[in-house]
């Protein structure tokens, strides 16, 4: 159960969904995080360039020490609120000469190497509170101590904060949204197969007294509509062949019953009182002619359920057509005679296969159309190479066949007059052996039956026989 | 109706007689005078084998060369038409059907 759990659709396609969209919560969770952090701190940068501005204004009028006085109003006048200013002069030598409000600041911001540039910018912790500073080099217009390095800096620690708890409400938003689409992809992935599971128990209901169900195609999805039409044709198969084995199973007891039971009858009647030896004879001689009837019967079926199985192979060799219905019709010369029935070859064609198989297939047609001929008519062989390879045989009589009847002529044990079952007959087994034989040679076998005209078709493709 | 082996000069009698002599080259001028090749073949056979039963299948597959169970027929039109020509219109007959077995050719002693 666990094998089929770890294979389930359902789980594959929730997973796969769950996976997607947490992938892309995630991208979409990052995004978001960094353009606010990019937004705080272009606000950030933009109240630190404004203060640097003034700085650089201010240092730029200074021209003596005495001036360095107003530079002090205006860093105090700066550093409000949020707002850091610092201000380092340096001398020539580059040495501090004069420092503002330096104290808050890192040193990689306001040391002595800061002069050097280039400007330089940190975020910074201080008293519990964050801080993100700028520099800025500035010239001054003082002889002795020409440069100075202006440094801005801003709390942002409200605006960190902010970010601390809108960063936990993201990730909490991603983590439920993505349990969320998983169990949404389950539910998803449950309805969606829902026409399987229909299939299922539609499937659950064929068995074999049941062949006749169908699955109900008309309320399937279209992807699934199809296969729906190939199970339902499967099973139309199967119930077809189902039918039919049953049918021959039945046929089978059907005609073993009968020759059975005369036997039975015939010695137990034989039995009830003392015979003659002619009597014995006699009734000996009626039971081996039924047994012998009966083995006929017994081998043909054998021959068809091996050809069935495909256990015989037969023979690949040179065959003659026309010699061998030549042979044939040696054979039936006497029957055809004495019917006032005229045999008629035409054409010749030589194809590959089993001689003797081939004979046993044309012989059945043969006996069976002479059997059907009306005195006086013909039975008409005839041979054709239309070109492509193919050899095409038409057997054909004077007769008709009831329409009714030419679709299930090849059956096992099917007689178009239900009521003949006499020896000469045969069993109905004729047709289906050859019907076999022709298909073991790669061939088909069709009949039509019109106006007062019966024709048997064999039709050969190019290569015939089944390599063995 | 005469009795083959009084009049001695049927044909039938003159073969029934040199059945136990070589006889190939005899079969061959009769063949002209009996009739079908087969049929023809269907008394050497017979003779050949004579007191001994032969089925019918054996029959179709020695002389026709079916060697399957086929329309069994066949052998009894072709046992009737032989038979017109050696047995009808003689006595003793020489061809026995043995019901339920086939047939064979027995001289009656």
């Amino acid at each position: 159960m666990s094998l089929r759990v770890a294979n389930s659709l359902t789980l594959r396609i929730t997973l796969l969904f769950a996976t997607a969209s947490t992938i892309v919560l995630l991208a979409l969770g990052f995004l978001i995080r960094d353009s606010i952090e990019k937004h705080f701190e272009e606000l950030d940068t933009a109240a630190i360039s404004s203060n640097l501005q003034l700085a650089e204004q201010t240092l730029a009028g200074i021209q003596s020490n005495s001036e360095l006085l107003s530079l002090a109003n205006m860093v105090v006048a700066a550093s409000t609120g949020d707002n850091k200013l610092a201000v380092v002069v340096f001398d020539r030598d580059g040495k501090s000469y004069f420092s503002l409000g330096g104290r808050d600041f890192p040193t990689y911001l306001l040391g002595t190497d800061a002069r050097n540039g280039p400007e330089r910018s940190a975020i910074w912790e201080e008293n519990g509170k964050s801080f993100r500073g700028m520099t800025k080099m500035v010239p001054t217009a003082m002889q002795e101590a020409p440069t100075a390095v202006a440094a801005a800096a801003i709390d942002i620690s409200h605006h960190q904060h902010f970010m601390a708890m809108f960063q936990v409400t993201l990730w909490w938003f991603v983590a439920i949204a993505a349990l969320l689409m998983g169990f949404l992809g389950w539910v998803a992935a449950r309805h969606g197969l829902a026409p399987l599971r229909r299939i299922q128990q539609d499937a659950s209901a064929v068995s074999a007294t049941n062949l006749g169900q169908r699955l109900s195609v008309e309320q399937l999805p279209a992807e699934l509509a199809d296969l729906g039409d190939t199970i339902n044709s499967m099973l139309a198969r199967l119930e077809v062949s189902f039918e039919r084995l049953s049918d021959f199973s039945a046929d089978i007891a059907h005609e073993l019953r009968t020759p059975i039971s005369n036997m039975m009858t015939q010695t137990q009647v034989a039995l009830s009182k003392p015979r003659t030896a002619d009597e014995y004879h006699e009734i000996l001689a009626s039971n081996a002619e039924e047994l012998e009837r009966m083995a006929r019967m017994i081998s043909d079926m054998l021959f068809l359920a091996k050809a069935d199985h495909g256990l015989i192979s037969p023979h690949s060799e040179q065959v003659s057509l026309s010699s061998e219905f030549g042979d044939l019709f040696g054979f039936y010369e006497a029957l055809a005679d004495e019917k006032s029935v005229k045999l008629k070859l035409s054409g010749d064609a030589s194809m590959s296969g089993d001689k003797l198989m081939l004979r046993r297939a044309f012989s059945n047609l043969l006996s069976n159309a002479i059997r059907h001929t009306a005195s006086g008519e013909e039975v008409s062989v005839s041979i054709k190479n239309p070109g492509n390879g193919e050899t095409d045989i038409e057997i054909s009589n004077p007769g008709e066949i009831p329409s009714e009847h030419l679709s299930r002529l090849f059956d096992r044990f099917y007689r178009v007059d239900p009521s003949r079952h006499e020896a000469s007959d045969g069993a109905g087994l004729g047709l289906a052996i050859t019907q076999s034989i022709v298909q073991m040679h790669g061939g088909a076998i069709s009949v039509q039956s019109s106006g007062n005209m019966t024709r048997f078709v064999i039709r050969f493709p190019n290569k015939p026989v089944r390599s063995v | 109706m005469a009795d083959r082996f009084d009049t001695g000069h049927s044909f039938a009698v003159w073969l029934i007689e040199s059945l136990k002599l070589p006889i190939k080259m005899e079969f061959h001028a009769a063949e002209s005078c009996l009739g079908p090749a087969k049929e023809f073949a269907l008394l050497e056979l017979l003779m050949r084998r004579q007191g001994e039963v032969l089925p019918r299948s054996l029959i179709a597959s020695q002389i026709w060369d079916m060697n399957f169970d086929s329309d069994t027929n066949v052998i009894e039109v072709a046992v009737r038409r032989l038979r017109s020509k050696v047995d009808d219109d003689f006595e003793p007959k020489l061809i026995q059907t043995v019901r339920g077995m086939g047939y064979k050719l027995e001289v009656p002693e």
